[in-house]
């Protein structure tokens, strides 16, 4: 069979619990544990995983990816597609399976890897190539092509310290556009950089496919996956759970997303701490029928649904909403309202309800982040940011014409022609 | 961002033979990234050093003066008839290259840490590009030393033009060994860190730098030789002063520093598959 990728049952071990905290050991550790352990073995007492929690991250995960594919590699958070890439780029081997890889394989996981602050542009790129492989020869006789392509001739023989974030990501990206691999791996690197750079990106990702060469690719932007990829691969508690075209499986996907809106209890746990007065428990989009849903057309009525319980007793309550592009963080609407200035008992579980009689945003994915602060809004009891994995709120259109409404709003217009 | 350098297939799996995780010809393709980092350290190290260049020279210059100080006129250790400066300075050079090398080459591997969890390289060759980056400054002291030689009236042999780089390069060898044990050991027991200032300390004083071997009682003489560095630092002192090579102690050193380099390896190509993950 023609394949460029073939992966098969892999699967990767975890060892958490103890080691979660300190990844590595100190000396007197693994000497008290081997004491320890000694103990046990003279009490005649089994002395594995005395004290170890284990995490299988992949679990018989195969697939196989032919020239000319782009697969987009889909999932919640800690669904095992990062512990996937890196099994693949051969940061950290399989604990079970076998890959085998035809061809030039690069993998892009970041952005800039090696990138030393004190040393100029020039000798970054030098350095940032070897680290992905390339050999001297070929830097020197790409070097120019590099450089004209991120935009930076002016400042290259200039330290990258004194370089804007922009032109440091254009510059790195430039080295790794060139590699010309059989190949291509990417993490969430797109999600970086400035809306230019994002295209110049997936351009690259297309060039690359239409050369008959593989791309396999990991994000959350669905927007990016529906444009690019022939192929959508799910992942969910390290198992494939779907493989087929992208119109398939991303349905699903999205569907793993919204069936519940429950709010993991580890993970993002945010940085409140033991200052935590509150808990949101739950964050609830629902439809006219009253359905639990992540997804309206635009102009659809919308209800969302927000549980929190209070940890600590406190006095009047206010809500902040942000609407963001989950690409780029810019902020696409917020709400900041007082919901009550009673005060609240500890224990209490209490749902706060926001009613859009038309949610007249523009057909993309959207970032929800909920706070529930003090009256004031200066005291945070509880955040969802990013990491909370809250599904995405997706806007379709009705519209089959994609350019008939762009943008973040759909601004309600009644157009006629004037004699 | 990583390329796999064989254009071939390539095959991922968990467990692999030794002779598989050394990779050697891996290593010998991706030489050109030795050679790149080595060049990064060297220059981030002098970027930002006002004075640059000037302590390279001026460090070792102090150090000798302070030892000469106190052991060749305080102490009035023996020195086999040589000044006790250049006595001590021909032993210094090598020494301090094998130190700084072996600390460099140690600690390098937990400073690359976010290295190793985006791209994949041959990870020997981080500490063979720390160990080689000291070279500039070993050759900065030499030149400091050969001036100081001249000014005793000892000038450059033809004797040095073969001595000098083979002993250098066994020194290079013997100090990747020890890197790649300790540095692999640092990775997943972090104590290696404190420790390693004080074998250097230790290390220092069971070699003949400061004083000559004909010092120490005949009975224990015995296991001073066996410290692999004894027969390197002799030897580079009898190329400097073309004295007879005590060929003997230099074979034991040799037999040693290349059991420390297979070890090593092999050591390092054992663990290193985890280093991405307890890193």
């Amino acid at each position: 069979m023609n394949f460029s990728i073939e992966v098969k049952d892999i699967s990767k071990k975890y060892i958490i619990g103890k080691l979660a905290h300190s990844p590595y050991a100190t000396l007197r550790e693994t000497l008290a544990s081997r004491a320890v352990d000694l103990g046990h073995w003279l009490n005649g007492k089994s002395t594995k995983n005395s004290h170890q929690e284990v995490l299988w991250a992949l679990n018989d995960v195969s697939f196989s990816a032919k020239p000319g594919e782009v697969i987009g590699i889909v999932g919640k958070n800690g669904a095992g597609k990062s512990t996937l890439l890196k099994i693949l780029s051969r940061i950290t081997e399989p604990t079970q399976g076998s890959i085998r890889v035809k061809g030039r394989l690069a993998s892009l996981l970041e952005v800039g890897t090696g990138f030393h602050p004190e040393l100029t542009g020039r000798e970054n790129v030098f350095l940032n190539g070897a680290l992905l492989g390339m050999k001297r020869e070929e830097i020197k006789r790409k070097f120019d092509q590099i450089v004209a392509f991120s935009q930076i001739e002016k400042f290259i023989d200039t330290p990258v310290k004194r370089y804007s974030s922009g032109m440091y990501v254009r510059l790195a990206f430039s080295v790794a556009a060139h590699l010309d691999p059989e190949i291509l791996v990417l993490d969430e690197v797109l999600a970086v950089g400035d809306l230019a750079f994002q295209k110049k990106c997936t351009s690259v990702i297309r060039d690359v496919a239409n050369q008959d060469r593989t791309v396999l690719f990991v994000s959350h932007n669905l927007q990016l996956i529906r444009s690019l990829c022939t192929r959508v691969v799910l992942l969910d508690h390290g198992r494939v759970i779907q493989d087929g075209p992208t119109e398939a499986v991303l349905p699903e996907f999205v569907k793993l997303l919204q069936s519940n809106g429950e709010v993991a209890e580890n993970g993002h746990r945010r940085m409140l701490g033991a200052n935590q007065v509150a808990r949101i428990e739950r964050v609830q989009f629902l439809n006219k029928m009253g359905a639990p849903c992540w997804t309206f057309d635009s102009g659809d009525h919308a209800v969302l649904e927000l549980d929190y319980t209070a940890y600590q007793s406190f006095k009047g309550l206010s809500l902040w909403l942000v609407i963001r592009n989950p690409l780029s963080g810019d902020v696409v609407t917020s709400i900041k309202e007082k919901i009550t200035d009673r005060p609240i008992a500890a224990g209490q579980r209490k749902k706060i309800v926001l009613e859009f009689p038309k949610i007249s945003l523009g057909p993309l994915e959207y970032l929800i982040e909920v706070s529930l602060t003090n009256e004031e809004g200066d005291q945070f009891y509880d955040s969802l940011g990013k990491e909370a994995d809250l599904p995405l709120l997706s806007i379709t259109s009705l519209e089959k014409d994609p350019h008939k409404r762009q943008g973040y709003f759909a601004m309600p217009v009644s157009i006629r022609e004037a004699a | 961002m990583s390329v796999n350098q064989a254009s071939g297939e390539i095959l991922i799996e968990s467990r692999v033979s030794l002779r598989q995780s050394l990779k050697l010809r891996e290593l010998w393709s991706y030489r050109e990234l030795i050679y790149f980092l080595s060049l990064r350290d060297i220059k981030v190290k002098y970027k930002q050093a006002v004075f640059g260049v000037a302590w390279v020279i001026v460090q070792p210059l102090f150090t000798v003066l302070t030892y000469t100080f106190l052991f060749g006129k305080v102490a009035k250790m023996a020195s086999d008839g040589i000044p006790y400066s250049v006595f001590v300075f021909s032993a210094l050079v090598p020494w301090t290259y094998f130190t700084s090398a072996m600390n460099k080459g140690s600690m390098s591997l937990v400073g690359s840490g976010a290295l190793f969890s985006k791209v994949y390289f041959p990870r020997l060759v981080i500490p063979l590009a720390a160990v080689m980056s000291g070279l500039l400054d070993y050759m900065i002291s030499f030149f400091c030393m050969v001036l100081v030689l001249a000014y005793y009236g000892i000038y450059p042999q033809w004797g040095w033009i073969v001595g000098v780089p083979a002993v250098t390069l066994w020194i290079f060898i013997l100090s990747s060994g020890v890197s790649f044990w300790l540095g692999a050991l640092n990775v997943k027991y972090r104590d290696v860190g404190h420790i390693i200032p004080f074998i250097v300390q230790i290390w220092m004083f069971t070699t003949p730098i400061l004083y000559s071997i004909s010092v120490i009682p005949q009975k224990f003489q015995m296991w001073i030789k066996l410290n692999p560095m004894y027969g390197l630092i002799e030897t580079y002192r009898s190329v400097i002063f073309s004295r007879p090579i005590e060929w003997a102690s230099l074979s034991v050193s040799l037999a040693l520093t290349l059991i420390i380099l297979v070890s090593g390896s092999v050591y390092f190509a054992k663990t290193e598959r985890s280093f991405a993950d307890i890193i």
